[in-house]
């Protein structure tokens, strides 16, 4: 019995060994890095349209998890080991660009980008370092509100507009059972996640600021946290208001995000365009509705981009472009929108075939013309920077003693301030 | 004869080379020099992004005790440690004692209980974290049949730590029974016997022949438990890694702070600090332990 | 007076069993529990109350898992890298063991202390360092890289030398006065008297490379080289949490380790009893 085991892991050894050799003979290969699962079928789309004008070269596509992604891009890039093509966001293209890990666009491809109507007047500008431009735009999309129809009807309100609405919804759409635990979210708040943490606490403490909490200092690629003010303090003491006493519409032991959406234990939270067919596949019951983020005093909407890029050290540089260009291509945008459901980032297609089959697409793609888009600023320190803040808020989430209490905000706030601004000076980025 | 000696030696010391040389030179190109690299690095601001590395001196030290994600991951890991290794332990041994009374069966029940053992701590934390949903979750459904409020399990601070405990003692009670019941079989049952005779009862049994006899084994198992559940990262990474679309509260630990500051932050030199005062620690440890049992053995 | 290894038929021993059993039930109910969960429908799963037994039973899990997502390649490179390294250990294991224990050489204290001081000290202690140089050698993403951390182990080589020590002289001397190369005594002699502990060895090695996943999680670029660990990891990851397709994954990928625990379940326990019995 014994020898029987140790023959098959012989065999299984030299097998592995021959196949291992076989694979090592290739023609012209190109390698495709994605810093989202969701890109696997548009890419599969484009692998195929490119097979067409490409025929004997072949691409192999991997997409990642965007944690585990950034480690592997900054080792690999500099040395040339890493994808010929990496689709990353736009932080992502800030960091490297700056470091002079990516190589400049060819014309063709610098044309597109700058081509008037294409895509947001902002990629131009998010995409262009140092005077060239260094990637080709595939998707975006910013949150949205969505919204359980039924539970707003049966308590007659209308989706909110403000955030103060949203706050009053909330409390009235909340549930609790006769013991007082909670078992219906009114809003349902991201509680843990280090970076989604302090994002999706933006895109409240955004409409209050008139400010993102990390921006940019007045010397180029500088930055300074933006935290320290009684706006942000109010937006944090917002928040721990719906966690803690009397108007508590949240907690921690409810299912949360889009599974919790989906299971009806909430009846309102933000998030973006992939939650269209996440519902449509999982909870098809579930009648929702979407609004525009709501606004404060003013009104931000979040935006980010992400975009196809090659790396200086890349060998295959032209055909890695060639497949950035595919990617633009209608089918492969379709594919995108219609499976992933992240907004394609060419504005100039016709998608009202998609938008007619699911119009709740629409107030992803078009924005309220008084809102303002921001993206994050692109610091080298960005993760760091994020995961940081996000930890002290959710922290502060935790305190029933800052309800209500203003002050106890600012300190937290002011706390979170003082570390952002400590690692902007560790990565030589801070700036007034 | 003489030549027939020396010859050995050179023969002997050719056959020493050829087999034992190669595995030193590994151990040195993949133990030895990495860990005194490791101690070097820890000393300059060397970052993924950044090719040339300055020395920068015990800075990456100095801010390490300020470093409140550190301290967090720090207290987080002793106290899984301290508390996986009683309960683990104490679990362990009181099956295998248990276990000595039933006949046959046993070899049945050592199968079963090992089972967690060999199941990789990636699916058996992929299956608890499922186990611990707060929606559809098998431990909230228990919860609510017994009329128990659910619990935040994997989406609080509070409780993210239950879980990885549980998960932990779950995965690990088989193997230290296993090694109990060695202990337990080696003992003679002259010594029971006698002692029987003797007019002493079980408890008595227990505590005067079982547990001194047993003392070696349980430091050994002890020893061994704790660098296990020191170093625990997989259980943590993959059980409460905070994914898009099913949140979950990350459980800070050391060697995940190695991981981060290393390859989520690129500052390498930092991770290579606190690598080496996550050696200090299991070195303290294990020296500490191996103190108490020459003690013992004494 | 009852002495506390009698095993007569008393009340007891029922009570005792119960504990047992109970015991069992919680060892089992997780993976028996996420079995089930892999024959569900996604809308079955979502489900609450939940039905123990799939009322609509499916495979579509286990095809999406085997098919879409490249599950019979992970499992494959787990096979090839746990065996190599397998291999490794053993060789290098066999070579060491014998070495410090039949043979006296200049150092020799020197070097035993060394590997005696890395046995202590845990991967990822040094594994940042070990990156940056498979790095340079530009072994990111490959075979010989994912294996390079584990193609030795101390431990290895303290429990062969210390069954090695127990091998007596004179058998050794023997063969040498017979003529005997170094070599052929130890293929011929010294190998086959350490077949148990070579296997206990060996077994160990095994389960410790199969679920090796910090190292995979931090080297591993592409697909083809996931280990079936890194892959259910990953999976686990995505956007949209398909929890059948997960549970089938967490099954397939329990299920080679269970087979060969199943078929070697002997070796498997002395391999524990032995580095018991050696502490």
């Amino acid at each position: 019995m014994r020898r029987k085991v140790l023959l098959a892991l012989l065999i299984g050894a030299f097998a592995g060994s021959f196949a291992f050799a076989a694979g090592k003979q290739e023609p012209a290969k190109i390698t495709v890095w994605g810093c989202f699962s969701e890109l696997q079928a548009p890419l599969d789309k484009a692998v195929e349209v490119f097979k067409v004008k490409y025929p004997t070269v072949q691409v192999e596509t991997m997409v990642f998890d965007l944690r585990d992604f950034e480690a592997k891009v900054a080792a690999t890039a500099p040395r040339g080991q890493a994808a010929d093509v990496i689709i990353m966001d736009h932080s992502l293209v800030g960091r490297y660009g700056k470091a002079g890990i990516l190589s400049a666009a060819p014309s063709d491809v610098a044309d597109m980008v700058n081509t008037k109507g294409r895509y947001l007047p902002i990629a131009k500008e998010k995409l262009t370092i140092n005077g060239k431009v260094v990637g080709l735009p595939v998707f975006g999309g910013g949150p949205a509100l969505f919204y359980n129809k039924d539970y707003l009807a049966k308590a007659g309100i209308e989706p909110p507009t403000t955030v103060d609405e949203l706050y009053k919804a909330a409390v009235k759409l909340r549930q609790m059972d006769s013991a007082g635990t909670l078992t219906r979210a009114g809003y349902s708040i991201r509680l843990t996640g280090p970076t989604g943490g302090s994002q999706k606490f933006a895109f409240i403490s955004n409409q209050m600021v008139g400010g993102d909490i990390i921006v940019e200092g007045k010397t180029p690629n500088t930055y300074h946290g933006n935290l320290d003010n009684e706006a942000t303090a109010k937006a944090l003491m917002w928040h721990v208001n719906l966690l803690h006493g009397p108007d508590k519409s949240d907690d921690w032991a409810l299912k949360h995000d889009t599974e919790g959406f989906a299971a009806g234990a909430e009846a309102m939270f933000l998030r973006e365009s992939w939650v269209i067919p996440y519902m449509k596949q999982n909870a098809p019951n579930i009648n929702y509705g979407v609004v525009p983020v709501p606004r404060d005093k003013y009104f931000r909407i979040y935006d980010w981009l992400v975009s196809a890029c090659v790396p200086e050290t890349g060998k295959n540089k032209k055909l890695a472009w060639e497949f950035a260009k595919v990617m633009q291509e209608k089918e492969v945008m379709e594919v995108l929108f219609n499976d992933s459901g992240w907004i394609p980032a060419r504005r100039d297609l016709d998608f009202s075939d998609i938008l007619a089959k699911e119009p709740r697409f629409k107030v992803f793609i078009t924005n309220p013309p008084e809102a303002e888009v921001y993206f994050e600023v692109n610091a080298s320190a960005y993760t760091e920077l994020w995961t940081k803040v996000g930890e002290i808020i959710q922290e502060a989430y935790r305190d029933k003693g800052l309800v209500n209490n203003l002050a106890g905000c600012r300190a937290v706030v002011k706390k979170a301030n003082d570390i952002a601004n400590q690692i902007l000076k560790e990565s030589g980025e801070y700036g007034e | 004869m003489i030549k027939f000696v020396q010859n050995a030696k050179k023969r002997h010391l050719l056959f020493v080379l050829c087999t034992l040389g190669p595995v030193i030179v590994l151990f040195f190109y993949i133990r030895i020099i990495p860990i005194v690299k490791t101690a070097w690095y820890s000393f300059t601001d060397y970052s993924l992004l950044k090719v040339n590395p300055s020395f920068v001196g015990f800075h990456n030290y100095a801010i390490m005790f300020h470093d409140t994600a550190f301290k967090e991951a720090l207290s987080n890991t002793l106290t899984v440690t301290v508390v996986c290794v009683l309960i683990t332990l104490t679990l362990a041994l009181f099956f295998s004692v248990i276990l000595m009374r039933v006949g046959r069966a046993s070899a049945v029940y050592e199968l079963i209980y090992f089972i967690p053992v060999v199941t990789p701590w990636v699916p058996a934390s992929v299956i608890w974290r499922w186990l611990f949903d707060p929606s559809y979750g098998l431990v909230n459904q228990l919860f609510s049949l017994l009329h128990l409020p659910p619990q935040s399990w994997l989406q609080s601070p509070d409780h993210v730590i239950i879980a990885i405990i549980i998960i932990s003692i779950w995965k690990t009670v088989g193997y230290y029974m296993v090694i109990f019941n060695v202990g337990l079989r080696n003992i003679p049952d002259i010594f029971y016997e006698a002692a029987t005779i003797d007019g002493a009862n079980r408890r008595k049994q227990f505590r005067y022949i079982t547990l001194p006899l047993l003392k070696p084994i349980f430091l050994f198992a002890a020893i061994m438990a704790v660098i296990q559940f020191f170093n625990v990262f997989t259980v943590a990474y993959v059980a409460s890694a905070d994914n898009q679309g099913s949140p979950s509260y990350e459980f800070k630990v050391l060697v995940w702070e190695i991981y981060r500051n290393g390859f989520n932050y690129y500052k390498m030199g930092y991770a290579s600090a606190q690598a080496m005062v996550l050696l200090a620690f299991v070195l303290i440890i294990v020296l500490l332990q191996f103190k108490v049992a020459g003690n013992e053995i004494d | 007076m009852k002495s506390i290894r009698s095993k007569p038929f008393d009340g007891s021993i029922i009570f005792i069993h119960i504990i047992l059993c109970l015991g069992a039930l919680c060892i089992l109910s997780p993976i028996l529990w996420m079995l089930l969960t892999s024959f569900k429908t996604g809308e079955e799963i979502l489900r609450v109350p939940p039905t123990i037994f799939p009322q609509y039973a499916t495979l579509n899990n286990y095809h999406t898992v085997l098919t879409i997502q490249q599950f019979p390649r992970f499992i494959f490179n787990s096979f090839l890298i746990s065996s190599l390294s397998t291999l490794s250990v053993l060789v290098t294991s066999i070579f060491g063991g014998y070495a410090f224990a039949k043979f006296d050489f200049p150092l020799k204290k020197f070097f035993f202390t060394l590997i005696l001081a890395t046995a202590i000290v845990p991967f990822e202690v040094y594994m940042i360092s070990v990156y940056i140089t498979i790095g340079k050698l530009n072994l990111y993403n490959s075979y010989l890289g994912i294996v390079f951390p584990i193609l030795i182990m101390s431990f290895g080589v303290f429990f062969i030398r210390q069954h090695c020590i127990s091998i007596p002289n004179e058998l050794l001397d023997a063969a040498r006065v017979d003529g005997a190369a170094e070599f052929w005594i130890l293929k011929s002699v010294v190998v086959p008297l350490s077949k148990t502990p070579l296997m206990a060895l060996g077994i160990f090695a095994f389960s410790e490379a199969w679920a090796f996943f910090i190292w995979p999680l931090i080297i591993v670029n592409t697909r083809e080289f996931y280990t079936i660990e890194l892959g259910l990891m990953i999976f686990q990851k995505m956007y949209y949490i398909e929890h059948g397709p997960i549970a089938a994954g967490a099954i397939i990928s329990i299920v080679p380790m269970l087979t060969i625990f199943f078929i070697l379940r002997e070796q498997f326990i002395q391999g524990v009893t032995l580095s018991g019995m050696k502490s």
